[in-house]
């Protein structure tokens, strides 16, 4: 019964660590093939520009003389609001991004998903993120009103759905949680966005560009610039687009929010892979090497028996190696069925994708990936079971045949153990019995809660970060964004509605020499207050004062580990092409690569007195009395609500990895402390002869599994810990950083769960002493 | 009234054709006190008899009184409570516990019954010969030494019954001796019960009564004392001489092998 149960936990853990890892690997390669195939489909541009103004499309196109080009296209990209009657009834204003696209657009073209792409006037296209979410319910026919920068409010006919390849993530801009009910994204005829939003028909300010093949790129997560050459035609871009008037951007790929962070997320997949297989597959060598070193133990003098008759090291070696083989087989085999069934990477990629709302081109399975996870799965196994059948080889007749038992147990831990009742010292000493199967299964262990503990703790330090920088620090209701003409209508409306206003000034501009974007925000009131609309959580240094040179500024401490800048620092920005010196006068924690100044500073920058404000409503206020003013309007309740969801979600994704941690902590030390049960099955049988009752015996077993589940609780709690602070090193780009937030809560679950996993034993091991036959086990041990 | 009262005690192992009667039908009184032998062949029922004296093997037939009480047979741990509060239980093997010192062995079964006693384990370990030793552990002493930390371990609460199975089977005759009077030294000055298996015909010499089973029944009961003692003490001499004749035939057979080769 016994060595059917640690049969079983050792081809559970085998078969779980190669299902996980076809899961996980195939999921990565159909990852891939599902973004080559749909950026490929939807001819994904190399480069693009945005202007920093509305230019002409002559003038703009022009740009793409300077260069070789297999497209150049331009397009008119506009924020505005959207309003919408969902499937309840409700209706509600949204943040929206419009696309004016060129007919018959080959760079950046949309993949349809139901009815026509191709809008004319008066028409729209939806994006599917928003318009198949289950809480919209929208239909082909249906109607939408839009309301673009100044101009009057139009209603559109929705005439199909479609994803594009700069919307798969579908978040709004400096965000990177999608938001699929209330964000829209539309699609739109060029000429008519111009003509709605009060601009000439030509009007445009996006260049998409294909270039001959697929250059190479640079990559936000490696120091390395891959995208040399491509450089130098952006740089050339850049040039022509200066020489012509028509100041801007130049993007490639690598810069674009959503390809980029998807981009980073498939690469994550597959280089964590191999390293989730490779803890996997080591836990299940450990296993099974600690369950065949009981096994030879157990089997020591039949091995002894064997070789006084005459057997060699070779025949008992041998013997021993094909266990984990027989053991490996089943399990892999077991796996590689499970990772292909209905419940296998096919599923969890469309789950995964479904979460995201990206269409899945293709998924397929791939036989050369299962035969060598199969086959790479059997030689660690076997690999792990190289030792102990090296061990068997060893034994000498006279060493097994001759002696008793001459173990004396570790002295410090007898001397320290030596006050203590000699039941609840047994209890301890025993833990100790085997130090090597003791370390092996807490290596094991804490590999284990790397999966479990480290997820738990990067979700954990995830969700404060987000719970701390979306919703504690923002004391505001309303967040808008308007044209700066506006400032007087907005400000004389909030004298009359709101009981807390701030005008802020908010703009972006990049650190001198590099790509990598800096939003600054200008404030009124730059506080570490609570009462402040937008609280700074600093983290060092002190706040800014206004008006000095060069302006004093709160850097975030995502920009300052990555840049490796420090309170005092100078960092030049270039802004609209002009270079600009400020001093980090503090670090702040905050979400996005930000920097936060006095808007006094800040106008002299930007050359505007703010474009956005931060309010609180009156009870008799009504944001809808400002809507026609502003450009966007946030509502922070909404906000912190669609976040929330994304994170749950997200945590119930998480869900899967924590079961398959749980499981192989759980059968770890369910194997050891089987196997440390089985071991002392004499002693205990002797404390039985004694007269000790179960509930002593259940005592001293509680002891030893609690002080074993203590040490793997801690153990475990260091590794994840470990891997945490690794992993948000690793995970950390410039578009999304992961602050390290130690939360000593889930340090107290780590440890509680490998407790009450090693606790979980005893009742097995009470159950056991009480179908214990004394006489049969007394006997075993005098034979 | 007799501390053991066994009444037609019967134990079967198997079934139909593989019947095997460990016991049959054994009735048997043993007082407060006696100091018994158990002997016979092997397969004789000896050990069954013991064990199920121990309420560790339950009788497929029969009753068993303990005091005049019944004892508990069937419910696992009113046997072992039973076990606790009257029986003292020294193994073949020792049956020490290795992470434990000789003290805390002895410490150990005290604590069992709920009547720890540092002084007197110190005292036990001191009557049984082992002095100075009481921090050893197990793998730091020899076979008499261990067994008679059991001894003084199956002592330590000082139960009413003795019991051993082939206590000395594991030690040579010097160290037998040895601790064979540490044991029945012990238990007379206490007033002890005990009752030992063994096939050892000279250890008879430390029982009162030495009772012989085959095929499962009691076949002698005889009583030990000083007739016992000669007719064993003559079974000892006679072995001896057997030895003695024997190791002499040895010497010769050298003797004229040395010769031979000399005179080649």
């Amino acid at each position: 019964m016994r060595t059917k149960l640690r049969v079983f936990t050792v081809v559970l853990l085998i078969t779980l660590s190669v299902y996980a890892g076809v899961v996980f690997s195939e999921h990565s390669r159909n990852a891939k093939m599902v973004y080559d195939d749909f950026y490929s489909e939807t001819n994904l541009a190399d480069l693009i520009v945005e202007t920093y103004d509305i230019e002409s499309k002559e003038n703009l196109t022009s740009s793409c003389l300077s260069i070789e080009v297999v497209n150049c296209e331009s397009s008119l990209i506009l924020n505005g609001q959207s309003n919408y009657t969902f499937k309840d009834g409700s209706s509600k204003w949204m943040n929206s991004k419009l696309y004016g696209m060129e007919n018959n657009a080959e760079v950046n073209s949309l993949w349809k998903i139901e009815g026509s792409i191709t809008p004319k006037g008066g028409e729209v296209v939806i994006d599917s993120h928003f318009a198949k979410n289950s809480t919209v319910g929208m239909s082909i026919g249906d109607s939408i009103d839009f309301s673009i920068g100044e101009g009057e409010i139009h209603t559109l006919e929705i005439v199909g759905f479609a994803n594009s390849p700069l919307e798969l993530l579908y978040a709004e801009p400096g965000s990177i949680f999608p938001q699929e009910s209330a964000y829209v994204v539309a699609y739109l005829d060029v000429e008519y966005l111009a003509e709605i939003s009060g601009n000439d028909i030509d009007a445009r300010n996006t260049l998409n560009i294909d270039l001959e093949g697929t250059p190479n790129f640079d990559f936000s997560d490696t120091d390395a610039n891959e995208g040399e050459e491509i450089d130098l035609v952006r740089q050339q871009l850049s040039n022509s687009l200066n020489e012509s008037e028509t100041p801007g951007i130049v993007y490639h790929r690598g810069d674009l929010t959503s390809p980029e962070l998807l981009r980073l997320d498939q690469s994550g997949l597959e280089k964590g892979t191999p390293f989730i297989l490779g803890v996997l597959l080591f836990i299940s060598g450990l296993v099974i090497a600690i369950s065949l070193d009981r096994l030879i133990k157990t089997q020591s003098r039949e091995i002894a028996v064997m070789r006084t008759v005459g057997a060699s090291n070779r025949d008992v070696m041998l013997g021993y190696l094909l266990v984990p083989l027989f053991l490996g087989v089943p399990g892999v085999i077991a796996g590689i069925l499970l990772g292909i069934s209905p419940i296998g990477s096919e599923a969890f990629t469309k789950f995964y994708f479904g979460f995201l709302g990206i269409p899945v081109v293709v998924t397929r399975h791939h036989p050369d990936l299962l035969f060598t996870l199969g086959l790479s799965a059997l030689a660690i196994v076997c690999l792990f079971g190289i030792r102990p059948a090296w061990k068997a080889a060893k034994i000498q007749p006279l060493e097994i045949l001759g002696q008793g038992d001459a173990r004396t147990p570790n002295r410090f831990i007898s001397k320290i153990t030596s006050k203590l009742p000699p039941g609840i010292g047994l209890g301890l000493r025993s833990t100790f019995r085997k130090p090597t199967r003791l370390l092996v299964t807490l290596v094991a262990l804490s590999l284990a809660m790397v999966i479990l503990g480290g997820t738990m703790m990067f979700v954990t330090g995830f969700t404060e970060a987000f719970n701390e920088s979306l919703d504690e620090q923002e004391n505001w209701e309303y967040q808008i964004s308007m044209p700066s003409s506006n400032i007087e209508n907005v400000t004389a409306w909030a004298d009359e509605s709101t009981s807390s206003f701030e005008l802020t000034l908010t703009s972006s501009a990049t650190i001198s020499g590099t790509n990598k974007e800096l939003i600054l925000k200008g404030a009124d009131v730059v506080s570490d207050q609570e009462t402040a609309l937008h609280r700074l959580n600093m983290l060092d240094g002190k706040l800014p004062k206004e008006g000095q040179f060069p302006p004093e500024i709160i850097l975030d401490e995502g920009s300052s580990e990555i840049e490796d800048y420090s309170v005092g620092d100078t960092i030049s920005i270039d802004y609209q092409g002009t270079k600009y010196d400020l001093k980090i006068s503090g670090i702040a924690r905050e979400i996005s690569r930000s920097v936060y100044l006095h808007r006094a500073d800040l106008v002299s920058i930007v050359g505007e007195e703010a474009n956005g404000a931060l309010l609180v409503l009156l009870p008799e206020g009504d944001i809808e009395d400002i809507r026609i003013s502003t450009s966007s309007i946030v509502e922070k309740e909404i906000m912190v609500e669609s976040v929330k969801q994304i994170i749950n979600q997200q945590t119930e994704i998480m869900q899967s990895v924590y079961a398959i941690g749980g499981l192989l902590a759980i059968a770890i030390l369910f194997n050891t402390l089987l196997i440390n049960l089985s071991e002392r099955d004499s002693e205990l049988a002797t404390l039985r002869v004694l007269g000790a009752s179960r509930s002593r015996l259940a005592v001293i077993l509680t002891v030893e599994h609690t002080f074993i589940g203590l040490l793997g609780g801690i153990a475990g709690a260091l590794v994840s810990i470990g891997y945490y602070t690794a992993m948000a090193d690793l995970s950390s780009t410039w578009a999304f950083h992961f602050p390290v937030i130690i939360d000593y809560f889930v340090i107290l679950k780590i440890i509680g769960f490998v407790l009450i996993a090693a606790l979980l034993t005893t009742p097995v091991g009470i159950w056991r002493i009480g179908r214990m036959d004394l006489l049969e086990v007394v006997a075993r041990h005098e034979r | 009234m007799s501390l053991i009262e066994l009444n037609e005690i019967s134990r079967y192992y198997g079934e139909g054709d593989t019947l095997v009667k460990a016991l049959d039908g054994i009735d048997l009184k043993i007082n407060q006190g006696e100091i018994v032998a158990l002997l016979g062949p092997s397969g004789s029922g000896k050990t069954t008899l013991l064990n199920t004296i121990a309420a560790l093997d339950i009788p497929t037939e029969g009753t068993y009184s303990f005091d005049g009480s019944e004892v508990p047979m069937g419910k696992v741990e009113p046997m072992t409570s039973f076990r606790r509060e009257n029986i003292g239980y020294i193994f073949q093997f020792f049956n020490l516990l290795a992470d434990l010192t000789a003290l805390e062995n002895v410490l150990l079964v005290q604590d069992l019954a709920g009547s720890r006693d540092n002084e007197k384990a110190i005292q036990l370990l001191e009557t049984v010969g082992l002095k100075g030793l009481e921090n050893r552990f197990p793998s730091q002493m020899s076979g008499g030494q261990r067994q008679r930390v059991a001894i003084a371990r199956s002592l330590a609460k000082s139960p009413r019954l003795i019991l051993g199975d082939e206590l000395t089977g594991n030690l040579d005759s010097e160290t037998s001796a040895i601790v064979m009077d540490a044991l029945t030294k012990t238990c007379r000055d206490n007033k002890m019960t005990t009752i030992f298996v063994t096939h050892d015909h000279s250890l008879t010499r430390f029982a009162t009564r030495i009772i012989h089973l085959d095929s499962g029944k009691i076949i002698k009961d005889e009583s030990g004392g000083i007739d016992n003692m000669i007719t064993t003490s003559r079974m000892v001499v006679e072995d001896v001489i057997d030895d003695a004749i024997g190791g002499m035939k040895k010497v010769a057979s050298k003797v004229k092998s040395i010769a031979s080769s000399i005179l080649e």
